[in-house]
């Protein structure tokens, strides 16, 4: 019965989403839509711990847990499996959509327009919602049933089996539908009737919240997959310009812009218009990136769905949600229009340029990453754009808007001066200029690079220290601070990744050594293991090095597995992590003659990166204290 | 007057700087192109050696040669024409006879193909879909299992 009240669950969110529209007929309907949004939430909360339940219960009968489950398998990846498959997927998305609904409504009745901003923007978000369930239910349930149940079940994908990944799914979700909440009262503000339309100052402060949020955990969310991909596939890197890591990425660079400009309408009543589109423009980007990895419309390393009908079923809801929202703003756009100038040379200016920077880079993103399928619709070719393109554009066009942001902070609102930014910013200047020597001292190879990547990096970092000494008792101090400079570590991390990572593949008999950086492996024993749900070879690695001198070797244990069910195989790489750098193991199939195949990394400042995630999250939840929703 | 000037200056910088990073854009964007083909595309098709292409098909049963070490050859078909691929390196995961495989490299000559990469998928119901694409055109697309043979 589980499956079939999980489906109705579903039905009844749905007819709560088609309803609330209806609330626009009469001023004191508005009274109907908090309990609708809770409603909603309910149900799909209740839908989605059925889902849970079945998979707990090992009931085979339900197709999507045939599929993605079996006995074998541990309970807490039966419990976040649940998501790890495309319907479950779609029904947190669906499920996260209502919540943030709900969490809207929550909010206090006001007097000042508030109240009708907030009826409306519920109508707009249940009818997205609605799209998504009307998707759910017709191409994507998870609730469907298949007879005779078989015994057991097929298993999750052993790849998937990942802490990591299992939190990953519901970060990104609630990045991206949080950005539909920004959409929903972005649209909400140009729908409602002139003499009702909000002041839009108190519009971006009461966005800023759901802009941060989505920001903060879409950042958390990509930084997780990041760190899945980079253990659990094997190669060492953490960043591979796939389609479905770009579909991440864009809403991400346009939600940067968006916060950013927000902040000048917050403070200045300025660039409305502009907020606006980016709020439209980033939770479409969101859409699409849902759709190319939905649709399997790009070939990806990461695969997912594969199906047609779904692909176009988005891209429809693309079209309709974008080309409604455009028409909108077309129509409503110039409400917001604001007399006041505005000055390069000024804290908003200088935001303005790196809004033109940060998007220019995303749509060289969305160039590369979309033009392989107008390509292929047009002429029919099939072909892939290359990494190097990626790094030849988006490089140095994020470049510039990272070196402009260190001088931000030290520019004023409506007028200031770059000469003064400049001298506030020495200690920056010295410290920029010291990377820049000891990179073109010590870097072996790419020097150029190196000085560029280490300056820039030196430069944003020593700024943002002296933002967060200068700054005692600003609003804004702590996350300005954390979020430029973790994009500081980052961009370290990233030069470092980028320029010196080395790797070393051999096949071992047992016995026998390799080198890597300055570490010397010697493969120590070759080990057959069985474990409850599969086989595996283990490889016994022992790495040491002259310099510094360690006592004991470091003890690697990289596995090549077999699973019992499909016969899928998963290479398990063992890592060596330190701050400065990573050294990391990967075994591949045992070869005729016994032995191993073994791939070595040497990865220098690799948690740099990990750390930049991590800063600019915090960053985006720092910013939330004080604030109303 | 002094503000306007400085405005000026800001817009000008900042076209330029975005009409450099559009040039720069366009020239990496044609460098970098990929272009996909199945063997039965190749004839006929001039391709230099030093143009990067990707092939795929269906890994040949039986056609898997391993030269010691970590060389491998084998073929892959779309079910009209195979080509042999060699490779030096770690094998992806789901690399095995009758599955679905894209090689990424260089055409040494009409029908050896130097491969630097090899790509399958994470679930090995997934067939990439240029593979699945072009054993559609050629007929030799069994939808059942996934489109490939086990």
């Amino acid at each position: 019965m589980s499956a079939e009240i999980g489906l109705f669950m579903v039905v009844v969110a749905l007819v709560c989403s088609l309803v609330a529209p209806l609330a626009l007929m009469k001023e004191r309907f508005a009274a109907l839509l908090p309990p609708l949004a809770l409603a909603q939430a309910m149900s799909l909360t209740f839908a989605l711990l059925l889902l849970m339940w079945l998979r707990i219960q090992n009931d085979f009968s339900v197709e999507n847990v045939l599929s993605h489950s079996n006995l074998s398998m541990p309970l807490l990846y039966k419990i976040t499996g649940t998501w790890g498959n495309h319907e479950g997927s779609m029904l947190l998305w669906a499920w996260v959509m209502a919540m943030f609904g709900w969490w809207l409504s929550l909010s206090p009745p006001r007097e000042d327009g508030h109240d009708a901003l907030r009826s409306m923007a519920l109508v707009v978000q249940s009818v997205l919602l609605a799209g998504v369930l009307v998707f759910i239910l017709f191409t994507s349930s998870p609730f469907v049933r298949i007879f005779p149940p078989p015994p057991d079940g097929l298993a999750l994908n052993p790849l998937l089996q990942d802490v990591a990944l299992a939190m990953h799914p519901p970060m990104l979700y609630v990045g991206y539908v949080g950005f539909s909440m920004v959409f929903a009262l972005a649209l909400a503000a140009m729908l409602l009737p002139a003499d009702k339309a909000p002041d839009m100052r108190r519009w971006a402060a009461l966005v800023h919240p759901w802009i941060m949020v989505s920001w903060a955990t879409l950042t958390l969310g990509i930084g997780l997959g990041s760190w899945w991909a980079y253990r659990e596939l094997g190669w060492g890197g953490w960043w591979f310009w796939d389609p479905v890591e770009n579909a991440s990425l864009m809403p991400w660079l346009s939600g940067t812009a968006l916060f950013h400009s927000n902040l000048v309408l917050k403070k200045r009543g300025l660039l409305a218009p502009w907020v606006v589109l980016l709020a439209i423009l980033t939770f479409g980007l969101s859409l699409l990136g849902t759709f190319l990895v939905r649709s399997g419309a790009l070939t990806s390393v990461h695969s997912f769905a594969n199906d047609p009908t779904r692909g176009l079923y988005i891209l429809g809801y693309i079209t309709v949600v974008m080309g409604a929202a455009l028409l909108l703003y077309a129509l409503r756009g110039h409400r917001f229009s604001a007399q006041e100038p505005l000055l390069p040379a000024s804290r908003e200016g200088m935001i303005v340029i790196n809004n033109l920077f940060i998007m220019t880079a995303c749509a060289t993103v969305v160039l590369g990453t979309m033009y392989p399928l107008v390509a292929e619709w047009l002429s029919g070719d099939r072909l892939t754009v290359g990494a190097p393109y990626f790094n030849a554009t988006f490089l140095p066009l994020m470049a510039l808007p990272l070196l402009f942001a260190a001088l931000v902070p030290f520019m004023p609102w409506k007028k200031a001066s770059i000469k003064d930014a400049l001298l506030r910013c020495k200690p920056a200047l010295l410290a920029a200029a010291t990377a820049m020597v000891l990179a073109l001292v010590s870097a072996g190879s790419h020097v150029p690079y190196a000085m560029a990547g280490f300056g820039l990096a030196a430069w944003l970092f020593v700024a943002s220290l002296k933002w967060l000494k200068q700054a005692d008792g600003v609003a804004g101090r702590w996350s300005v601070f954390l979020g430029h400079a973790g994009a500081a570590i980052m961009v370290a991390g990233i030069t470092g990744v980028g320029l010196w990572k080395t790797s070393v593949e051999q096949s071992l008999p047992a016995g026998a050594q390799m080198t890597i950086g300055s570490y010397s492996l010697s493969l120590e024993k070759i080990e057959p293991l069985r474990m409850p749900n599969y086989s595996a070879i283990r490889g016994h690695v022992a790495a040491s090095r002259p310099q510094p001198e360690e006592a004991e070797p470091i003890r690697l244990f990289p596995e090549f597995r077999t699973y019992d069910i499909r016969g899928a195989t998963t290479s398990e790489a063992s890592i060596y992590g330190t701050l400065l750098h990573d050294l990391y193991v990967v075994a591949g199939e045992q070869q005729p003659d016994g032995s191993m195949a073994l791939r070595a990394y040497y990865v220098p400042l690799i948690s740099f990166i990990w750390i930049g995630f991590v800063l600019m999250g915090m960053a985006g939840f720092v910013s939330l204290r004080r604030q109303k929703l | 007057m002094k503000a306007k000037h400085q405005r000026l200056i800001f817009v000008v910088a900042s076209v330029v700087l975005l009409c450099a990073a559009v040039l720069l854009s366009l020239r990496a964007f044609s460098e970098n192109l990929v272009f996909f083909y199945s063997p039965a595309d190749l004839p006929g098709k001039t391709i230099s050696a030093d143009q990067k292409i990707r092939i795929g098909g269906l890994i040949d049963h039986g056609s898997i040669i391993r030269h010691g070490g970590d060389r491998i050859s084998f073929t892959v078909s779309d079910g009209k024409a195979s080509l042999q691929v060699d490779y030096q390196g770690l094998l992806p995961n789901l690399f095995r006879e009758g599955q679905g495989a894209i090689a990424e490299g260089y055409l040494r000559s009409p029908n050896l193909f130097a491969a630097e990469r090899i790509l399958t998928k994470h679930d090995e119901n997934y067939m990439p879909r240029e593979v699945a694409d072009s054993l559609k055109k050629t007929g030799h697309w069994k939808p059942e299992g996934g489109g490939y043979e086990r």
